[in-house]
């Protein structure tokens, strides 16, 4: 008789447990590490390549379309403003645990930018696609040079 | 020689560095720029591109391939992934070689990254997961068991001291002083150093060891009417070979490689070579260790077994001597973010091949190259011949 006939509950069967142990330790990127201090300065940059007319949210190094180097004048502010491209709420935790109250994410492309940004929104009721958005900082005391420097973004 | 004829045309690489601010993307774009700026080609004559990486763990990035597509220019083009472990860079090359000797790609980007300065506490501890979680996890076992018993049954075997094998240490990490990307170049080090360095499981000392590195190194490969056009020093990809043994390490000869054989018997039939002792000028054998460069000379043959040592105590693998080994410096001089470090050995043959290794050049205007990595679980040699 096969194996999974005899075994009627995942239990019974003999198990050996491990865990993979490891830790990342990341760097930002000579690009990141720039873009992330201008969040803590209250602003969002983005980096424009000439010869492909496209701006990189969060601001890049390179452009992946053609590979040439998006240095110091391709750096432009962007935003603060911009278009919610889509949005869902949020329901279930990644444990699947119920998550009260859902979470809003939204896809937002800032002005001035060609690439979406992923972020929160902020605010009770309806979205839309198409809405205008706004990002919302953290007070400068509390910024410490992260992507949750912004908080996320409200409804104009 | 299978298929159509396929030339390398251009090679570009990031300083190797024990921890870079660079993400693994713009590492991968440092290279992948410099490989098509040393050929003045650009993006958009590229028709696909080879990724390679060893494993996800060390970058710590779920598919880090696919993370890493926008730095490889791999955008809106055919992209694969290759990846045998530290068989990594130089399996990346022949994929881009049967890119294009199968007729389907007229120019490919192969790209290789390694950042392991992410993986926390030490990019071994990714290892511990590769070894059966029944019968062998629950023994708590090291990466360097595999090593340090290889080690020992090779010096057992062949009466071989530790003095014997730390000489190749000291060659490569003099030869590395010279690679203007080197992270453990030292032109002062000697035997004693090697043999006085910290014991990590014996015979196995620190600076037996190479060091834990973030780099990225890319190539340009053309197929042969492109190459021509493009440059008038292509370095043609003449055999390829590549093989696996068994998955249980244990059951494998710890004191001869022959996957590697297998992998150079391949190799030397494709490129019509009969003799490459003599044939083959210049060698960049794996060298993660000082014992696996002697071990991959002989499993090339290019030594007879347990007599690779002379070659290094006689100075024939010096950069200036008959039969040069690892010119560039290696792993153990150069550094060896893994996938990065065996392409970075296909890059070096390229170079000089072409002339154009500076101050690393071996005299005698070489005509042939081979490169070689090993990896997988430890069983998997690849081989590349390269030629003018």
């Amino acid at each position: 008789m096969p194996l999974i006939e005899r075994i009627q509950h995942l239990n019974e069967a003999r198990a050996w447990r491990g865990a993979i142990r490891l830790e990342g330790v990341y760097t930002a990127g000579v690009a990141g590490e720039r873009w992330l201090r201008g969040l803590q300065e209250g602003k969002i940059y983005g980096t424009r390549c000439p010869r492909c007319r496209y701006t990189y949210v969060p601001a890049r190094r390179f452009c992946e379309r053609c590979l040439g180097e998006l240095s110091e004048d391709a750096w432009i502010e962007v935003g603060p403003q911009g278009t919610l491209i889509s949005w869902t709420r949020v329901h279930v935790a990644p444990d699947g645990a119920p998550l009260v109250p859902p979470r809003t994410i939204g896809l937002i492309r800032l002005d001035g930018a060609d690439a979406v940004l992923v972020h929160e929104l902020i605010g009770d009721g309806e979205w839309a696609s198409g809405m205008r958005v706004e990002a919302v900082f953290r007070p400068p005391a509390e910024r410490v040079g992260s992507i949750r420097d912004l908080l996320g973004f409200r409804r104009l | 020689m299978a298929g159509r004829r396929v030339a390398i045309v251009g090679a570009g690489m990031t300083k190797f560095v024990r921890r870079a601010l660079e993400t693994g993307q713009e590492l991968a774009w440092e290279a992948a720029s410099k490989a098509l700026e040393s050929c003045e080609m650009t993006l958009d004559q590229i028709d696909a591109v080879v990724l390679g990486s060893a494993p996800d763990a060390f970058d710590g990035v779920h598919m880090k391939v696919e993370y890493l597509s926008p730095g490889a220019g791999a955008w809106g083009k055919p992209t694969i992934r290759g990846y045998v472990g530290g068989g990594t860079g130089v399996f990346a090359a022949i994929q881009g070689w049967y890119h294009i000797a199968s007729g389907m790609f007229d120019t490919v980007l192969v790209v290789c990254e390694e950042k392991m300065s992410s993986c926390h506490p030490h990019p071994q501890a990714a290892f511990n997961y590769i070894f059966d979680h029944t019968l062998e996890r629950p023994l708590g076992p090291n990466l360097l068991w595999i090593f340090a018993l290889e080690m020992n049954a090779y010096m057992t075997k062949y009466g071989l001291t530790k003095r014997d094998i730390a000489m190749v240490a000291v060659k490569n990490k003099r030869n590395a002083a010279d690679h203007p990307a080197a992270l453990l170049g030292d032109p002062n080090i000697t035997v004693e150093d090697i043999l006085q360095s910290e014991v990590l499981a014996w015979p196995v000392q620190r600076l037996d060891v190479s060091p834990v590195t973030d780099g990225a190194v890319a190539i340009v490969m053309a197929a042969e009417h492109v190459a021509r056009r493009v440059t008038n020093k292509p370095v043609w990809v003449e055999g390829v070979g590549w093989s696996l043994d068994t998955q249980y390490w244990t059951n494998r000869d710890l004191s001869y490689p022959t996957y590697v054989e297998e992998a150079a018997r391949k190799a030397y039939a494709m490129a019509g070579i009969k003799e490459p002792r003599k044939e083959i000028h210049i060698v960049e054998p794996y060298d993660p260790f000082d014992y696996k460069e002697l071990h991959h000379l002989e499993g090339l043959l290019l030594a007879d077994r347990g007599k690779a040592a002379e070659l290094i105590a006689l100075g024939i693998a010096n950069r200036d001597g008959d039969m040069p080994v690892t010119p560039s410096g290696g792993l153990l001089g150069v550094g060896n973010p893994i996938a990065a470090a065996g392409l970075m050995k296909v890059a070096e043959i390229f170079w000089q091949l072409r002339g154009e290794a500076g101050k690393r050049q071996v005299p005698g205007q070489p005509r042939r190259g081979l490169a070689q990595a090993w990896g997988d679980l430890m069983q998997v040699g690849t081989v590349i011949i390269l030629g003018i």
